[in-house]
């Protein structure tokens, strides 16, 4: 029964102060495993020397070797197995399938299916970069918005003009800025009352000419 | 009744905004190897960051995690910063 031929990469992690020897040993018998299971080495090299993520076996560091073979699923568990007994000089070990280098195209073609999530990022975005520091300014650049909003509401409904100041009363302990902007609106709106009562007096004349009609 | 906007009501939130990204039109290939692509992905106490805040795709996020999970079992990333 044959198995389709598989590319597999197996790294693994072998203890810092190994002899050479050993170190040869373990690399013969992965290229042994590969050979007697009819595969074919692809590569076999030394991938880095560096400080593990935690300690294994109080070793602190250690040297990874990768090696990527095209073979049957057989030359996988002999090395896993060699790789078992061997515990004292192998410390890790991992076999996955090798990772083709990929091509431009192949990003290209996977790339379309997610244009429709940076239509999201325009939408629910309104700080561009570095949301956290920009969470307090938004919060401080919108009042100003608003602020420029309410004189327009406020000349059409007079009434709301008693509630802006005290709102912004309400809010000083968000951003420090807010107060002054709180003590300026009243400013602004004291000078709104005037034209928003005479629209509201016209508005008064309209109803009540309604009214009677 | 107002029908104003309320400065700040929907802002208070604390959440680090989502931020699409996709990695195959970056070119990158997921790779357990690449500490350096997978450490964008853990957050500062090594837990694997929930995709809401990676904004990768479902199927990115899927293959980021394994990726994580695979380099932690080579030593090449911790599981905790608390490692005895």
């Amino acid at each position: 029964m044959a198995i389709e031929p598989t590319k597999y990469e197996t790294l693994y992690l072998v203890r810092p102060d190994i002899s050479p020897e050993d170190l040869l040993t373990i690399q013969n018998r992965v290229e042994q495993s590969v050979a007697g299971n009819g595969g074919e080495m692809i590569k076999f090299e030394k991938w880095a020397e560096r400080d593990l993520a935690y300690r294994i076996e109080n070793y602190t560091r250690g040297t990874y070797y990768i090696a990527v073979y095209e073979s049957d699923p057989g030359a996988v568990t002999d090395i896993e197995r060699y790789f078992n007994l061997s515990k004292n000089n192998v410390l890790r070990f991992m076999t996955v399938k090798y990772l083709e280098e990929q091509k431009p195209a192949d990003a290209a073609i996977s790339a379309p299916p997610q244009a429709s999530e940076p239509e999201d990022q325009s939408a629910f975005q309104s700080p561009p970069s570095t949301p956290e520091s920009q969470a307090e300014g938004s919060t401080t650049a919108e009042q100003p918005q608003e602020v420029e909003e309410q004189p327009q509401e406020a000349a059409e409904q007079p009434q709301e003009v008693e509630e802006q100041p005290q709102e912004a009363a309400e809010q000083p302990q968000e951003v420090e800025e807010q107060p002054q902007e709180a003590k300026e609106q009243p400013q602004e709106v004291e000078e709104q009352p005037q034209e928003a009562k005479e629209q509201a007096q016209e508005s008064e004349k309209q109803t009540e000419g309604g009214s009677e009609s | 009744m107002s029908r104003r906007p309320m400065g700040g009501g929907g802002r208070r939130f604390y959440s680090r905004r989502k931020k699409p990204r996709d990695l195959a039109k970056e070119g990158k290939q997921i790779d357990y190897k690449d500490t350096e692509l997978l450490s964008q992905f853990i957050t500062e106490r090594k837990k694997i960051l929930p995709r809401r805040n990676t904004g990768l795709s479902r199927q990115e996020q899927r293959k980021v995690a394994i990726a994580i999970k695979r380099a932690r079992f080579m030593a090449l990333l911790p599981y905790t910063v608390t490692h005895k």
